[in-house]
């Protein structure tokens, strides 16, 4: 019984393919000339890894957010492969990979932004202990209430300046975190199993829409 | 069993999904159109095609297969739109292909949305007789191709700016029709007289077209005075376009004699188009192909046929996108 794990938010696509947490198959340890796109790399996976598409059990999917069009790729693949292989897909934020990387390297507070439309972010609040809040919308609207305990965090992604700016009293953190470490898929696999959606349930990609509709399921 | 295709289509705001025989039979179709979410833009919001095809895809494959009463393991292979078309909504439907066909162990074949089109004509029943003269009047193209068989296609003329179903579309929309405007206008001049004299573009030259003048006119004459009637500008809008088509067709089948005269894509459902295409077949001793209007507009069953095409000539296309796709190329 296999787990497969798609990532498409970030600048690398990634594929990773495991057996009761032990990867077999993590695209980002190859490198072609050639740029591949996320059906491409799963196909290499199979070759590499020798298994069988049947062998795949559970699908682990980033759904954003990130490039629309590049998370939706790989949201459309794992929805119709769990579909036609009678599996479920579990849909996590590329938002959560990116504050679980950082948590991963130091046990402090983490607020990840993710850019999404105009001046509206993707807001990530994850200290540990509680599951992760995302929000969404304008920085000075949504943070003064999410940070007004803190005293440091850390910020991943590109946006340390702006909170900085906003919050001169909070000690900001940069460890230089810009995109989610996607073996996290794997290594969280039992919590993220936990969201599983089996069809007529499917991912979604996250987005200001589905994130108002509380289609956003994390 | 592996006698049937599944077709899918996602090129444009339509989630359409069939299965289809090789003789053209369709077992089931499936369309989730998307109308109600792109009406209050007055056009197709690509963003939220893709979004909606995303949401709508499985739904409607699973309830293809429902309303065929079969199993996947009886299909032969899926064809799946790679283009022309929207490059998310396109996406949408190859990634789903490809995961499906993975799943089921079944090829996964990429196909020219207009040589579905061109096939849209001999689904149900095989209608075209070869060589047959082509109109593809649809919202993203206009041509004229002449076809020697299912794969050999010649394309003699195309549209120099709009295509017809573009201006249609923004005539309904000046006119204060909801999206599509095509047949609300069809129905609207009906009930009008075609008294304005709107230009004919092009009319007298070759086999090209050109409808951006057309529509500019139509917007000027709105501009200027609201002396006329709705229902007359879209009389008088519709008899220049269907002059226009009717010209040119009349032009290519004289140069190029062909036994039959098809007329394929969603603009062929207009009634008087297809009024004046059958005179002209009349005239010109050719027999008339229309597909029936379900077939005219976007589908997964003419998707489904040239699939069968290309299983057969041995053309195993990729699925890979290709947004400026030709009607030359699969």
């Amino acid at each position: 019984m296999l787990t497969l794990g798609i990532s498409t938010s970030f600048s690398n696509y990634a594929i990773i393919i495991a057996k009761a947490g032990d990867v077999l198959f993590n695209s980002n340890d190859l490198h072609f000339e050639e740029k591949k796109n996320i059906t491409e790399w799963f196909e290499v996976a199979l070759e590499e890894s020798k298994i069988s598409v049947k062998d795949i059990s559970k699908i682990i999917v980033d759904i954003g957010p990130g490039g629309t069009t590049s998370v939706r790729t790989g949201v459309a693949f794992a929805n119709s492969l769990a579909y036609s292989l009678g599996i479920a897909v579990c849909p996590v934020s590329s938002i959560e990979l990116l504050s679980m990387t950082s948590w991963a390297q130091q046990k402090t507070t983490v607020l990840s932004l993710i850019k999404f439309m105009k001046n509206d972010y993707f807001i990530g609040f994850y200290d540990g202990k509680n599951d992760i809040r995302i929000l969404y919308g304008e920085l000075a609207d949504v943070l003064p209430d999410l940070l007004k305990d803190e005293k440091s965090l850390i910020i991943t992604g590109k946006f340390q300046q702006k909170v900085a700016d906003l919050f001169p009293e909070i000690e900001i953190i940069n460890l230089g975190i810009m995109k989610g470490d996607t073996e996290l898929l794997i290594k969280n696999e039992d919590l993220f199993s936990k969201r599983a959606l089996k069809f007529p349930e499917i991912a979604f990609p996250i987005s200001e829409q589905n994130y108002a509709n509380n289609q956003v399921h994390f | 069993m592996s006698d049937l295709i599944l077709g899918i289509e996602t090129s444009c705001d339509d989630t359409a999904i069939a299965l289809v025989s090789e003789n053209g039979d369709v077992i089931s179709s499936v369309i989730s159109s998307q109308i109600e979410i792109h009406n209050e833009y007055g056009g197709v919001y690509p963003e939220f095609a893709a979004r909606e095809h995303i949401q709508t895809i499985i739904p409607t494959v699973k309830a293809a297969f429902d309303q065929a009463k079969i199993s996947p393991k009886d299909i032969k292979g899926i064809g799946v739109t790679r283009g022309p078309g929207l490059v998310g909504s396109l996406l949408v439907g190859i990634n789903t292909a490809i995961g499906l066909g993975h799943g089921w162990n079944k090829p996964v074949i990429g196909v020219n949305h207009l040589r579905g089109h061109l096939r849209s004509a001999d689904l149900e029943e095989q209608r075209v007789k070869f060589p047959a003269m082509v109109l593809l009047v649809s919202g993203g193209h206009t041509f004229l191709a002449q076809m020697k068989n299912p794969m050999e296609v010649q394309v003699l003329s195309s549209t120099r700016d709009d295509s017809v179903g573009e201006c249609f579309d923004k005539v309904g929309r000046m006119l204060g029709l909801d999206y599509p405007g095509g047949p609300k206008i069809d129905k609207l001049a009906h009930k009008g007289k075609p008294t304005i004299p709107f230009p004919r573009p092009m009319m007298d030259k070759g086999l090209e077209f050109s409808f951006s003048g057309l529509k500019a006119a139509v917007s000027r004459l709105l501009a200027a005075t609201d002396a006329h009637e709705d229902a007359d500008v879209a009389a008088s809008f519709v008899q220049a376009i269907v002059e226009v088509l009717i010209k040119k067709s009349e032009r290519a089948l004289k140069k190029h004699p062909s036994k039959s005269f098809v007329i394929v894509g969603g603009v062929a459902a207009n009634s008087q188009i297809r009024a004046a295409a059958q005179k002209l077949s009349d005239k010109m001793g050719v027999e008339l192909c229309l597909p029936p209007i379900k077939w005219a507009t976007d589908n997964g069953a003419m998707i489904a046929l040239a699939t069968w095409d290309y299983f057969k000539a041995g053309i195993i296309k990729p699925p890979k996108v290709q947004l400026n796709l030709t009607m030359s190329e699969f």
